[in-house]
């Protein structure tokens, strides 16, 4: 098979902030190797969100991790803006299932991780921080430490975080999976709210269909053995959207659709 | 993912004496009621071993001429604690073991950050360390001796070699077991070696190489004892147990004893203070 030079944005559309390009991933494992990823193709437009749900297994935060350039894919590659992923990217920002605070910073030092990672000067970024903090409503928060937080109040400091040097993309891995459903719905809403008002591209995995067809652009269907995408749906219910959206008939209809994509009746 | 598989982790317990002490006392304005249970538990435990320590006489078990009972004890004590030889012991014992401490820090963190940040040097090195840990290290003293002469250096080189390998295998584990997400987090931003191993392994090993670090001082603690005992010392507390014992002063020997046990249980309690102080987030681990 022929493959285009590196760097060439061939089958990358203009619009297009990641394209997955024939990516497959086989796991070393005993008795046989795993195949995770099978010939995978998507395209992830600019501004878009995208959610990528499917069984464990199916290898969605696979995906995830090849695109944000933690994994390299067996064979196939990924562009970013138009050249070819080798390593982590500057303009990807990684949320995880655990909120991954350090404990011995406070929340206002845990927000600020990212600069020091860099080895950015830190007093540059304190003043975004505390807006981050102040978007998030932890203002006064800023000298806990994590541990005096609860759950859904780690997971936005978390999500302060990973905006601190404003990535074009944010690749979300079960961010808010460990939550009630409460403080998940509160969540969501002011994801949406962030994403909206900051036009960043948002690849999300999940496992709750609801939460997938209430925040997504497009739900990416991917089923596992090998892992591959069954089925891309279009969301057109219309934004922005609200709690109210749920009670539509269309928001039913799409549910139901993509339930009968995983195989569920 | 290194030579962490290899060796047993030793979870940080949170439960030792020293530190139910630091608790009581922190916590006493706030909770009289605390207070009062550790009160309770350490009267149940003093109760139990004078008890056992009167009876065992009249039992048969043991002559009274070699466990005097636990007043006269306290009697000599009283007297011992006037005498300006028995802190000039002190002195040379505590001297001997801070230092045979120190060289146990010194050693033991540089090789435990070796072991722990060079992946080939701990897969190499990791087995033998399980090994040495079962080795009673006191075998070392009469070498040691050989080498160092009859001074202090031996006994510090025996309270250093006794002490040393809590620090290194704490250290090691420390440092190597960081948590996933935590490693990818940094690794999405591209931090180099040296900035994760200040911003994030440096700190999430503190916990466990505090473990070791108040293992290691009370066995440099013991390492000198026994050496004082053992290498025909002139001075210090584990030459004068040595002295009265041999001497057939059993409640003078006694006395010491009991001095040996203060002087472990406040370092253990000034220990036990300080690493709350350092390591404020314990009990909530980075995991």
């Amino acid at each position: 098979m022929k493959s285009p030079a590196a760097g060439t944005p061939d089958r990358q559309g203009a619009d297009d902030a990641l394209v997955v390009e024939d990516v497959s991933h086989v796991f070393d494992a005993t008795p046989a190797p795993f195949v995770a990823l099978d010939h995978v193709d998507l395209a992830i437009r600019r501004g878009e969100f995208v959610s990528l749900v499917g069984r464990s297994g199916c290898g969605k935060s696979s995906l995830l991790n090849i695109m944000a350039g933690l994994l390299a894919p067996t064979r196939g590659r990924v562009h970013l803006d138009g050249t070819v992923v080798d390593g982590p990217s500057r303009s990807v920002g990684m949320m995880f299932q655990a909120p991954v605070l350090f404990p011995w910073r406070t929340v206002l030092s845990n927000v600020l991780l990212p600069a020091e990672m860099l080895g950015l000067r830190k007093a540059a970024y304190v003043a975004r921080a505390r807006e981050l903090l102040s978007t998030v409503g932890l203002s006064q928060f800023e000298r806990s430490y994590p541990w005096q937080l609860s759950g859904g109040m780690q997971q936005r400091v978390s999500l302060a975080r990973v905006l601190l040097l404003d990535p074009e993309i944010l690749m979300l891995d079960e961010p808010f999976g460990a939550l009630d459903e409460f403080t998940r719905e509160a969540l969501n809403a002011e994801l949406l709210t962030i994403w909206q008002s900051s036009g960043k591209t948002v690849v999300f995995v999940t496992h709750s269909i609801t939460e997938a067809v209430y925040l997504s652009d497009r739900v990416v269907v991917m089923s596992p053995n090998p892992g591959r995408i069954d089925r891309v749906i279009d969301i057109d219910l219309p934004r922005p959207r609200d709690r109210d959206v749920m009670a539509s008939s269309r928001y039913g209809e799409v549910v139901v659709d993509i339930r009968g994509a995983l195989g569920l009746r | 993912m290194s030579a962490i598989d290899s060796v047993p982790v030793t979870v940080p317990v949170a439960t030792t004496s020293a530190d139910d002490l630091v608790t009581a006392f922190l916590t006493a304005g706030r909770r009289h009621r605390r207070f009062r249970a550790v009160a309770g538990r350490v009267a149940i435990a003093v109760a139990l071993v004078l008890g056992t320590w009167y009876a065992l006489p009249p039992l048969g078990v043991v002559e009274r001429v070699f466990l005097p009972a636990p007043h006269d004890v306290l009697g000599r004590l009283i007297e011992l604690v006037q005498t300006a030889s028995l802190w000039e012991n002190a002195r040379a014992t505590a001297s001997v073991a801070l230092w045979g401490y120190a060289v146990a820090i010194a050693i033991g963190l540089t090789s435990g950050v070796l072991l722990g940040t060079v992946p080939f040097l701990g897969r190499a090195l990791a087995p033998y360390l399980g090994a040495l840990q079962a080795l009673p290290k006191v075998v070392f003293a009469p070498l040691l001796i050989t080498w160092l002469g009859f001074g202090n250096e031996s006994k510090v080189a025996t309270a250093a070699i006794v002490a040393m390998l809590p620090i290194v295998i704490d250290t090691m584990v420390g440092l190597q077991s960081c948590s996933d997400d935590a490693v990818k987090l940094l690794r999405s931003y591209r931090t180099s070696r040296w900035r994760t191993f200040w911003l994030l392994r440096v700190p999430a090993s503190l916990p466990l190489v505090f473990v070791g670090l108040r293992q290691a001082l009370l066995l440099s603690l013991a390492g000198t004892l026994l050496a004082e005992a053992l290498i025909g010392s002139s001075e210090g507390l584990g030459h004068l147990v040595e002295l009265y014992n041999g001497q057939i002063l059993m409640d003078r020997a006694y006395a010491v004893v009991v001095v040996v046990a203060c002087i472990a249980l406040v370092v253990s309690v000034l220990l036990a203070w300080l690493e709350r102080r350092i390591i404020y987030w314990r009990g909530h681990e980075l995991t």
